[in-house]
């Protein structure tokens, strides 16, 4: 057995070369007994699998780059100054960003095929679009009657539980979806947001990230986690930096950025999720605002006027960067939630065996912490903690604001706000595994879980799962939300095998 | 646009300059972020589609290109984790299905297993400083002698021996040390 010391002097300068020669040549068998053997095969092994990776990668990339490109390729290049005021936003998007379709890679074989359908689907497309032009008309006649009072009049037709009112698969990336109080779903793929009309599933409204409406940005080539205000009137679409939209027209109103650090003209900021207090005066954000510092601990909750864009307060400061914490304003206005999760430790040795989830509840008027605690270390199952799946806490407020619902490692919790206690727990690994969306629905009854492998009803009431809805092969639920009365729930479905195939949004009667 | 299928020629596309300058370091941000080696592979696919069809890369400097790269990467491992993240690498619903019904033992194993049993060996080398992970990746995933690496990045010989045999040193402590160590208490 070696002495600590040895760690510190086995490799020698002078002759490193032959040691790793030497050692690399030691056979699986006896490599335990060797020192320095058992770490050369290591980072043989780690190289030897990413130079696989990255001549995969190449093939595939200069696979997906002999495709005809469907957009202009030329673009003008960002005044780093001035932003990107002469741009033509077209362009800009070419160039700058990500269109949904130029993201797919298809095979060989495809190619020829593609090309046709290319053609085929441009004339399909423009045939859509002029039906549709010519069946707005009387379709918006006819929704002003009857269907609309199944979305946001006070008259609710129960659309029977499973039953598929209609479906949009117009997206090649679905990502989110946000339904407003005004029958209206917002929906987005990378770069991109659709309005749609939750009626008939017809969209009624696009909006592309720019140079142009987010100048000085560094276009996030990510999904915009958009939020309906609570009158339905306008949107707060994250980003690098948020943007308040007027759903109408889709116009940037306001822009906010979380910190003022710039690289290279551009803000290294990141807002990640954001709610709307319940009087639409104000958004609640988890951001971050130095992208390029690696430090883990680098998230922050601020809260900021949403018709001035001025920062109110921030709430706490280095959160794990976790990628699924999760943000949530009580119904009532008081208590703002945020729940994170967090892996790792001890960065050399202990790496990963470390998971944390932690949920804070503030008082939104005077921003002072109410409670903090890690739901995981309460459950009463004692439930094994998987340190290396990534990091996620999903919460949800009850409507009446007294409970908080909580879900990390498929461990599905509720919590009475005053009391602190634990209501209720269980394990969901086997029946909703993988949990991504906890969405608690605005009636009260229903805890939605969407998982891998299907999107689960739980009655709170008889605290017993309902109505299971199974997802397709090779698909995957990215996102669920409420109708505002209950009764349908809008879901989006990714196949994440076939990437030529497109993104559905389905709505469905939960009634 | 004439491209060869090998990232190894310098006479290329300005992409395949860029993917010959940053693919390995992009890869070795990536691969402790994600769950599998096929995940790696798609984000880093989308990350260079993306730098192919923007000016932005070629306009900026070679350290702050790859800022950039990770910074599109980072957005999006978001995207990915944030929808697609714990979904296992099944191809169909049979196997789910299969994984639903095995030994609740099984499942933090088979986890270890898909992530490789380097994933903290990744972490530490992701973390090093760019210039240890390129003479880390010429050593042994180019298999040049520390002369040739010390002539490609215009250093001594003697200043890569001593960088070797130092990150050497403290990859061995932080991989074998932790395993002797749990040897000497059985």
């Amino acid at each position: 057995m070696n002495s600590h010391e040895d760690f510190n002097d086995l490799f020698l300068p002078e002759r490193i070369d032959e040691q790793i020669t030497y050692l690399a040549s030691i056979r699986d068998a006896q490599r335990k007994g060797i020192s320095g053997a058992p770490t050369v095969a290591a980072l043989q092994n780690i190289y030897k699998d990413d130079e696989g990776i990255l001549e995969r990668a190449w093939a595939r990339i200069i696979e997906a780059d002999s495709q005809p490109p469907r957009e202009t390729m030329t673009i003008v290049p960002i005044d780093q100054n001035q932003g990107a005021g002469t741009m033509q936003e077209s362009e800009i998007f070419a160039g700058g960003t990500i269109s949904p379709e130029r993201t797919r890679y298809g095979q060989p074989a495809k190619r020829i095929r593609h090309r046709v359908w290319s053609v085929l689907g441009l004339v399909a497309a423009v045939t859509i679009v002029l039906v549709n032009i010519f069946a707005w008309g009387s379709l918006r006649q006819t929704h002003q009657n009857a269907p609309n009072n199944k979305i946001s009049g006070n008259k609710v037709t129960p659309i029977p539980m499973g039953k598929q009112l209609c479906s949009f698969s117009g997206l090649a990336q679905g990502l989110y979806v946000s339904w407003s109080a005004q029958g209206k779903l917002a929906i987005s793929s990378p770069g991109d947001l659709e309005i749609i009309n939750a009626s008939n599933c017809v969209p009624i409204l696009t909006y592309r990230q720019t140079v142009e409406n987010a100048p000085h940005t560094m276009l996030t080539f990510r999904g915009l986690d958009a939020s309906w205000s609570p009158d339905g009137q306008r949107l707060v679409v994250a980003g690098a930096g948020a943007s308040i939209l007027d759903a109408k027209t889709g116009k940037v109103l306001l822009r906010y950025y979380p910190g003022n650090n710039m690289w290279y003209g551009v803000h290294s900021t990141e807002v990640y999720t954001s709610a709307w207090s319940p009087d639409g005066k104000y958004i609640a954000s988890i951001v971050d605002t130095d992208v390029y510092h690696l430090h883990a601990e680098r998230l922050s909750v601020q809260i900021w006027d949403a018709s001035s864009g001025k920062l109110i307060r921030t709430l706490v400061t280095g959160l794990w960067n976790g990628v699924y914490d999760t943000l949530a304003w009580s119904p009532d206005g008081r208590y703002i939630a945020v729940g994170e999760a967090r892996t790792g430790g001890d960065p050399f040795h202990q790496i990963n065996s470390i998971y944390a989830d932690t949920v804070y509840i503030w008082k939104a008027s005077s921003g002072q912490l109410v409670v903090r605690f890690n739901p995981l270390t309460i459950n009463s199952h004692q439930v094994k903690i998987d340190a290396h799946l990534p990091p996620n806490e999903q919460i949800a407020w009850s409507p009446d604001s007294k409970f908080l619902a909580t879900a990390s490692q498929d461990v599905v919790q509720g919590w009475d706000i005053m009391t602190g206690k634990e209501l209720y727990s269980f394990n969901a690994k086997r029946t909703v595994p993988g949990i991504t969306s906890l969405t608690w629905s605005p009636d009260g009854r229903y805890l939605a879980m969407a998982g891998y492998l299907n999107v689960r009803l739980w009655n709170v009431h008889t605290r017993k799962f309902g109505y299971t809805y199974v997802i397709g092969n090779n698909m995957i639920v990215t996102g669920v939300s409420w109708s505002p009365n209950s009764t349908m729930l809008a879901t989006m479905e990714q196949n994440v095998i076939d990437h030529n195939a497109s993104a559905t949004l389905r709505i469905w009667g939960t009634a | 646009m004439h491209q060869s299928r090998h990232p190894v020629s310098t006479e290329e596309s300005p992409v395949a300059v860029l993917y010959q300058r940053h693919a390995h370091l992009l890869l070795a941000y990536i691969r402790p972020r994600v769950s599998s080696k096929e995940d790696a592979e798609d984000l880093l696919v989308e990350v260079f589609l993306i730098a192919m069809r923007s000016e932005v890369p070629l306009r900026l400097s070679e350290s702050e290109q790859l800022t950039w790269l990770r910074h599109v990467a980072h957005n999006k491992i978001i995207d990915r984790y944030r929808h697609i993240g714990r979904l296992p690498a099944f191809s169909s619903l049979d196997e789910v299905a299969e994984t639903l019904f095995a030994d609740d033992e099984l499942t933090p194993e088979s986890q270890a297993l898909r992530n490789g049993d380097y994933a903290q060996l990744r972490n530490y080398l992701a973390s090093l400083p760019q210039f240890h992970q390129e003479v880390l990746w010429l050593r042994f995933a180019k298999g040049l002698s520390t002369k040739e690496i010390a002539r490609r990045l215009a250093k001594s010989d003697n200043a890569i021996r001593m960088l070797l045999s130092r990150t050497l040193n403290r990859l061995r402590s932080l991989y074998e040390l932790h395993q002797e160590g749990e040897q000497t208490h059985e």
